[in-house]
């Protein structure tokens, strides 16, 4: 056995992972060029680039194409992160960033901002209902943390407490919806299919600066949530605090759900299968596992936003239906992969 | 550099699980099997040496534990991790995790201090000791239990601590790799003058490779010693509810034959 070999044997898998990272920045690259490039006018990249500023075609590329994509990126990065952090926080691989009820609040809060035509003085009507939307899934998410810090925020009792928030959410939402006029309950059901339409610079800058303050707080906790996955009384043995991490994670998740959710709608599936194709690809080291499933989060969300352009020619069908549809094909063919090679 | 234990108690709410428990002067290099029925409070010895038991809130530990002037109940837990290596009963999750990423999470968490070069080294020493090399690149899901156990075992050696609190580490391993655990461990101990302490089932392995057996019975330790002093027939029915025989092998170790069980009632 020669000196150091498996040092040397371990340097490959750590190549071999970045360059996984760097097919799947690529690969991102080239699908968000792909989404600019897509649209319901038909028009070509080419033709956008060189018009000339301020005309109509200057303002698509400008005020349309480029933030919905920017937007793509940054809410399937979101979402990803966030629910690879989840999965590990609450060793369940079926766990997302909505396990803990955060999609069923912004959608009560939307709707009932919705239904009861609320208001704040000052404030433009465009930015009340996501203002409404965030402010109820931060409001839900602390609960649920409040609930778990008191009763020492096992795994368990989390997502037992996050269940019921979905059930008292729904049941409220339904309340609300009950009470609604029919043209309340169509916005309703319009805002809850997540959609990039309603996208902007300014929301993008929100979204990217919540994932511009997580994603370096998660990455300097690679080592505890790598040693988590070895088994919660693992970790304890190595003197990580478990309940606390999970708490702080479970704060940190939330935000990025709430936000995202907030200003798009509901986009299921990217939160769940983004994680996923990144422990396909590279593994459970967190340094390598938590950029890996926002790029792949990202990357999904990218086509997805690009199908939802050109399935239907001339119309954009709202991206939360089409993500399961694109998603699921490359998730697939993943898995089968890796099951053929072992 | 000794280990010793003074009072020992701990409740579960009320409920009291240990009383009383005193151990003088465990000396370096000592490997001390932790013997005792179901229940007997073993594994919660271990924890609370280990610190772990203040986590659940509801236990309460009471009375002094020592390790060369370290107050292992009351050192914060940056201290007692230089010094404490603990490996619980449960085995490492089946993850896609690689078992040396295992081995290096856990080496990274409890010594961050330690550069890429040292930890490297380190590691690679304790796949080799542990004879684990060929399993090393593969991923924790695709290993046997027993395989996980031994890189749990890796994880806790690896950060070659002063004191072992080893829960059961050879319940899922066959024959071969029980001796291999526990000569590993003992020359271990031997070596960098660490004291073991094991919680363990198996009589005879125990026999075998301890220096010092203590048992634990419903009233605290019913029996303290070297396997010779410390097995007999009548501490076999104190302690476990059996009759059973202590003969002396071809080698010289203690067998112990266990011949009927006198209750069957879990207390």
């Amino acid at each position: 056995m020669t000196v150091l070999s498996l040092a040397r044997g371990y340097r490959r898998f750590i190549i071999g992972r970045l360059a996984t990272i760097a097919a799947l920045a690529l690969a991102l690259v080239a699908a968000f060029v792909l989404d600019v490039a897509t649209g319901p006018s038909g028009l070509r990249l080419a033709d956008l680039l060189t018009a000339e500023h301020d005309s109509t075609l200057a303002v698509i590329l400008w005020d349309i194409r480029l933030p919905q994509a920017v937007t793509a990126v940054l809410v399937g990065a979101a979402l990803a992160l966030a629910g690879a952090e989840m999965q590990t926080t609450l060793n369940n691989a079926l766990a997302s960033p909505f396990t803990l009820g955060v999609t069923n609040a912004a959608t009560l809060g939307a709707a009932s901002a919705i239904v009861f035509d609320l208001s704040i003085p000052g404030l433009a009507a465009m930015h009340i209902v996501p203002l409404f939307a965030f402010a109820a899934a931060l409001g839900a998410t602390l609960l649920v943390n409040f609930l778990a810090r008191s009763q020492g925020a096992g795994a368990d009792t989390v997502v037992l407490f996050g269940i019921a928030m979905v059930f008292v959410m729904n049941a409220l939402l339904w309340l609300v919806q009950y009470v609604a006029s029919a043209d309340a309950v169509q916005q309703i059901v319009f805002w809850t299919m997540g959609s990039l339409t309603r996208s902007s610079w300014d929301k993008a800058a929100i979204i990217a600066a919540a994932l511009a303050l997580c994603l370096p707080l998660s990455l300097r906790q690679v080592w505890a949530m790598t040693t988590l996955r070895g088994g919660e009384d693992h970790a304890r043995s190595f003197g990580i605090q478990v309940e606390r991490l999970r708490l702080v994670v479970l704060v940190r998740v939330s935000l990025l759900a709430a936000v995202a959710v907030s200003f798009v709608g509901t986009i299921g599936f990217i939160g769940l299968v983004g994680p996923h194709l990144a422990r396909l690809t590279l593994g459970e080291d967190h340094r390598f596992y938590l950029p890996g499933a926002a790029l792949a989060g990202a990357l999904v969300m990218s086509l997805a936003s690009t199908a939802s352009k050109a399935i239907v020619p001339g119309l954009v069908l709202p991206v939360g239906i089409v993500t399961a549809l694109v998603g699921i094909p490359l998730f697939m063919a993943l898995l089968l992969g890796q099951r053929r090679r072992s | 550099m000794s280990l010793s234990l003074a009072d020992i108690s701990v409740a579960y709410g009320r409920k009291p699980v240990l009383d009383g428990i005193d151990l003088a002067h465990v000396a370096p290099g000592s490997v001390v099997g932790l013997l005792g029925a179901n229940g007997a409070g073993k594994s919660t010895l271990l924890r609370a040496l280990a610190g772990l038991l203040p986590a659940r809130g509801w236990a309460k530990v009471g009375g002094r534990a020592e390790l060369d002037g370290l107050d292992l109940l009351r050192a914060p837990a940056a201290h007692r991790l230089r010094q404490v290596g603990y490996l619980p009963q449960s085995l490492p999750q089946a993850s896609p995790l690689l078992a040396y990423e295992a081995v290096l999470g856990a080496l990274r968490a409890t010594r961050p201090d330690l550069g890429p070069a040292a930890a490297e080294a380190a590691i690679e020493t304790v796949f080799a000791e542990l004879g684990l090399h060929g399993l090393a690149l593969s991923r924790m899901g695709q290993l046997s239990g027993g395989q996980r156990q031994m890189v749990g075992l890796a994880q806790v050696l690896v950060r070659q601590p002063r004191l072992l609190l080893l829960d059961e580490p050879t319940s899922a391993l066959d024959l071969r790799w029980q001796l291999a655990v526990l000569g590993c461990v003992a020359q271990l101990a031997q070596r960098q003058r660490a004291i073991a302490l094991i919680a363990i089932h198996d009589i005879n392995l125990a026999a075998r490779f301890c220096t010092r057996l203590v048992i634990l019975g419903q009233a605290g330790i019913i029996a303290d010693g070297s396997p010779g002093q410390a097995l007999s027939p009548d501490i076999l029915h104190r302690a476990y509810g059996i009759h059973g025989r202590v003969e002396s092998c071809s080698l010289g170790f203690p067998m112990v034959l266990a011949d009927s069980a006198a209750e069957r009632r879990f207390p």
